[in-house]
């Protein structure tokens, strides 16, 4: 092969069937294009050799396979191949991408998911304040909370903003989480969004085993939901251990990108089966369900709803729609390409999304836009950071 | 190497089937194709594929990114498809060889009598193939239906460059003298 022609080189069939497929060099192709000018006999071999190449490449019948059941079946002969060789459920020696382990090192699983969904509560109320689905989900919130008038402080932007700005977001999202969670109404008390000692104080009412329960089980009624979120005694030891008490450097662990997943209602249990097959790509998922209003919740939906209306129309189907699930997780930007880009295949998903970017200096949230129509390709990933939170809502339309 | 891919070797070699699902899934059509043309047959292809993703999964740690996954991944199909056929030697079936060619099996001469279809065409063509000897057609195959280079070609089948070249080229003459012929005979099929 590496025999270079010469222009007295014989040129015989296996040299044009390269010179064919574009595998000789500069020099070489040279000397048999030569060879062809002047032969009209290897011309007729070059010609035949490349009718049987093109018939082969037109007429070559194209298989697919059944690729979900191939896979699926590849899948499970590995989980069972794990099972056997380690004798526990596979995944659990995956070890958190290296883009993690800062976040890692300072908080455990507990923690990170007490902050997630903290975030969830913020990233919600800034940024769909006036649609149904936002409606939901803080009814769920103040479910356990004393008082309306608290919720609506919280959903209020302007008040949030101003106590993002005086502390950092972080704090002010466990603030909210313990709310969330219904624990001893941190929600009630919006000072703790200011206050980042509250949101301490709430996140010690989380166990590891509750918050794993959250993660894992089927979502739960909002009441019983609500209960398996702050427990005092698993932050306080997280507190010590895994460093809680320092203050947040500036890789702070904020959500800073919701994508919003408008699908059918009769496409939600297909896609919610994709975000859970992908999960691996995530760090600390998280899913809540919003099942349905009690008496009280709906009464507060509609207040809300007319709020809602009375301030500002309804311009989109989101407005309209219900959050049906929503799904926390702690990803980096590769990982979270190759999710999207799974969740793009998906014909009867839009996606769309929400930016918050923090400040670089102010350690603060910002809402960036809520252009709910804008794809995901035209994204700004600079403002992904490689240790990021983000938020999946899927929001079912009829 | 993509860093998304870097990173799902990475997470699939330490367990995660999902990470490997992902990793796999661009590739399982192209290479269920390939297997395909080699095996002529699809149960042989689906056994040979699970077989081959699984052995892929269990030797991910092996890999070292010298060459691209994609490569890495067809090296071991082909050549456990080729050792399948060596193994079963199966024989193509009418109902294979339907779904080979997309149509009722015909018989050569007569479908070279009336060729004038594109899937009659493709029905002589992979009748040619499928004569060819193994080493012959998983080159013919992957140069004509993959479009692999002969480096490729060559680390796929473990081989040399130039053990590609001439093999190529010997396989061309084989289905040259088996199709120009016809060809020739009828003017309409090229």
């Amino acid at each position: 092969m590496n025999d270079q022609i010469n222009p007295n080189h014989e040129i015989d069939g296996e040299i044009l069937s390269a010179y064919l497929d574009d595998e000789l060099t500069t020099s070489e192709r040279a000397v048999v294009k030569q060879a062809l000018e002047n032969s009209p006999q290897l011309r007729e071999s070059l010609q035949e050799l490349k009718i049987i190449s093109d018939e082969i490449q037109c007429l070559a019948v194209e298989f697919h396979p059944n690729e979900q059941q191939l896979l699926e079946t590849v899948i499970t002969k590995i989980r069972d191949r794990n099972l056997s060789v380690h004798g526990q459920a596979p995944y659990s020696n995956v070890k958190i991408p290296a883009m993690a382990r800062g976040w890692k090192q300072r908080l455990q699983i507990p923690a990170l998911l007490a902050l997630t969904a903290g975030v969830l509560a913020v990233l919600t109320l800034q940024f769909m304040p006036n649609d149904q689905s936002m409606t939901l989900v803080q009814t769920e919130m103040a479910d356990e909370s004393p008082s309306v008038e608290s919720y609506d402080r919280v959903e209020n932007n302007a008040e949030l903003e101003s106590a993002a700005g005086d502390s950092p977001a972080t704090e002010g999202a466990g603030a909210q989480m313990g709310g969330m969670g219904g624990g001893g109404g941190a929600l009630a008390d919006n000072r703790a969004i200011q206050e980042s000692q509250k949101h301490r104080d709430n996140a010690n009412n989380l166990t590891a085993g509750q918050f794993a329960d959250a993660a894992v089980d089927p979502p739960a009624p909002a009441r019983t939901r609500a209960s398996s979120f702050p427990i005092p005694r698993a932050l306080a030891m997280s507190e010590e251990t895994l460093g809680l008490d320092k203050p947040a450097d500036d890789k702070t662990d904020v959500a800073d990108v919701t994508y919003h997943i408008q699908v059918k209602q009769k496409d939600l249990p297909a896609l919610l089966a994709l975000i859970t097959a992908h999960q691996n790509l995530v760090q600390n998922i998280q899913r809540k369900k919003v099942v349905g209003l009690s008496g009280g919740e709906k009464n507060l939906a509609e207040t809300s709803k007319q709020r809602v209306t009375l301030s500002e129309p309804a311009e989109n189907k989101v407005r309209k729609s219900t959050v049906n699930q929503i799904v926390m997780f702690r990803s980096n930007a590769s990982q979270l390409a190759v999710l999207v880009a799974v969740l793009q295949k998906n014909p009867a998903a839009t996606l769309s999304m929400n930016h918050l970017q923090r400040s670089a200096l102010g350690n603060r949230l910002m809402a960036k836009d809520n252009d709910t129509s804008a794809n995901v390709k035209n994204q700004n990933t600079t403002t992904i950071m490689s240790d990021t939170i983000f938020s999946i809502q899927v929001i079912a339309i009829p | 190497m993509s860093d998304d891919n870097k990173e799902l070797i990475r997470q699939a070699a330490e367990g995660s089937s999902q990470a490997f699902e992902l990793l796999i899934t661009p590739y399982t059509s192209r290479l269920f194709n390939t297997l395909m043309h080699i095996l002529r047959c699809r149960e042989s292809a689906e056994d040979v594929m699970q077989n081959a993703l699984f052995n892929a999964y269990l030797k991910l740690d092996t890999y070292r990114g010298q060459s691209a996954f994609y490569t890495w991944l067809y090296r071991i199909a082909v050549n456990m498809a080729l050792s399948y056929r060596r193994a079963a030697k199966p024989v193509v079936s009418i109902n294979q060889q339907q779904e080979m060619t997309g149509q009722e099996v015909i018989d050569q001469n007569e479908a070279v009598g009336e060729a004038l279809e594109r899937k009659e065409r493709a029905a002589v063509l992979h009748a040619a193939i499928g004569t060819l000897s193994e080493q012959y057609r998983s080159i013919i195959i992957l140069r004509e239906i993959e479009g692999c280079n002969y480096d490729t070609i060559a680390e796929i089948l473990s081989i040399s460059s130039g053990t590609v070249r001439s093999r190529l080229h010997r396989a061309r003459l084989q289905l040259k003298g088996k199709l120009l012929p016809l060809l020739n005979e009828h003017p309409s099929l090229s």
